[in-house]
């Protein structure tokens, strides 16, 4: 109990530090609702978005997070102008049950709580990521979503890092 | 009702029937006449299918299209043939290539190649009619490259072992991007992701990694998971 309690005094200073949110901090967020970042490696951008499939109508002004048709993709009628990697995370009753990958310049909307962590660094963005795909306790399609988004990232950092964790014997 | 007198005379293995069948599916129009050449289709008299060509000759796109059905439902793939190998028409040649495929005609898929030459259409029967190797004739081709490209993703469709192991052997010795890019569509469209993981272990180029890398997430391959979670368990 204790180690565990240094552990987040530890990651509670570093956040201090550097100003911005931990892994630890973003997977365990005790708040409901949406979680976004945006990360800033340089070179990396992505034209992820999407588009709504509502009865009758074809939205391709952006995605509904809430939606539960949602196509995504980086061509076509899906695609934004390439940004950054915008990361959404869902979490509902502390845990973790959605991720979507989208580029910066992709216009969102929801009527969850939307919570924005701003800019974090690819590493700290990467550390997130790992601690879903290679946290065994967390539900198989969401540890897929998260190797699906981190590939959709488009990110050096982050082919680096599923290189590794492919290569792993 | 009148359906149902069609579908009665259909069954009779009379000559009078078959000639009433015929002249309804000569004579009426609309579904009624659909139904007549259908109802010949499934009766299968050999001479009221014979009749059909010239009801074909005659007819508009839904009449063709009705004469076809039938013979699909006779399962006539000569009859078919014919009107693909005499036809200059492009749309009849598709559509009755379309049926032969369906209808599994590889034979007669296989003397369109060489007496009409190729079209996209023909490529697709050769896979749903799941014809390897002339799909493999065609991928292995690179006199005409678009052609050879349609052939390799085409191949997917058939899907199968022999298929898996040409399109990674297509893969590894594609001298251009084009047909290498077919090969990696053609694996996905098979769902091989185990030939994908193959070369993406096999690569030392990252540039062509994070491409295979892409498609394997997007096949949500098992074997990656399985090496992911078999790396876990052995470092706790």
């Amino acid at each position: 109990m204790r180690t565990a309690g240094l552990v987040t005094i530890a990651l509670l200073a570093a956040a201090l530090v550097y100003g911005e949110s931990t892994a630890a901090e973003l997977l365990t967020a005790d708040v409901d609702g949406w979680h976004t970042w945006r990360t800033d490696e340089p070179g990396t951008v992505t034209g992820m978005c999407c588009f709504t499939r509502d009865p009758g109508a074809q939205s391709q002004t952006g995605c509904n997070l809430d939606g539960s048709r949602v196509s995504y993709g980086n061509g076509g009628n899906c695609s934004a102008e390439p940004g950054h990697a915008q990361i959404y995370a869902l979490m509902k009753n502390g845990n973790l049950t959605r991720i979507r990958v989208l580029s910066s310049e992709c216009p969102v909307s929801t009527e969850t709580q939307l919570t924005d962590h701003g800019v974090i660094s690819s590493d700290k963005n990467i550390e997130w990521f790992s601690s879903v795909i290679e946290n065994e306790q967390i539900s198989q399609d969401i540890r897929e979503e998260a190797l699906f988004g981190l590939v959709q990232s488009e990110s050096d950092a982050a082919f680096e890092y599923i290189d590794r964790l492919l290569s792993r014997r | 009702m009148k359906e149902r007198a069609l579908f009665i005379l259909s069954q009779i293995d009379e000559p009078e029937a078959q000639s009433t069948l015929l002249r309804f599916a000569r004579e009426a129009n609309g579904e009624l006449q659909a139904e007549a050449i259908r109802m010949i289709g499934i009766g299968g008299d050999k001479e009221a299918l014979a009749g059909l060509g010239e009801i074909y000759q005659a007819g508009d796109r839904e009449v063709r299209d009705a004469v076809l059905e039938a013979y699909l439902i006779a399962g006539d793939k000569q009859a078919v043939f014919e009107i693909a190998a005499n036809t200059d028409n492009e749309e009849d040649f598709e559509e009755a290539v379309d049926m032969l495929g369906a209808m599994g005609a590889r034979d007669e898929l296989r003397e369109l190649r060489g007496r009409t030459g190729m079209s996209d259409s023909l490529i697709d029967a050769y896979a749903i009619s799941g014809d390897f190797e002339t799909l493999r004739e065609l991928a292995l081709d690179n006199s005409n490259v678009e052609l050879q490209t349609q052939a390799i993703e085409a191949m997917g469709i058939v899907g199968g072992d022999q298929v898996d192991s040409t399109l990674v052997e297509i893969y590894k010795g594609a001298a251009s991007d084009e047909v290498r890019e077919a090969a990696l569509e053609g694996l996905l469209i098979s769902g091989n992701d185990a030939g994908v993981l193959e070369l993406y272990r096999a690569s030392d180029n990252s540039a062509e990694k994070k491409e295979l890398l892409e498609y394997l997430v997007m096949m949500d391959s098992d074997d990656v998971w399985t090496i992911i979670d078999s790396a876990l368990d052995g470092s706790q």
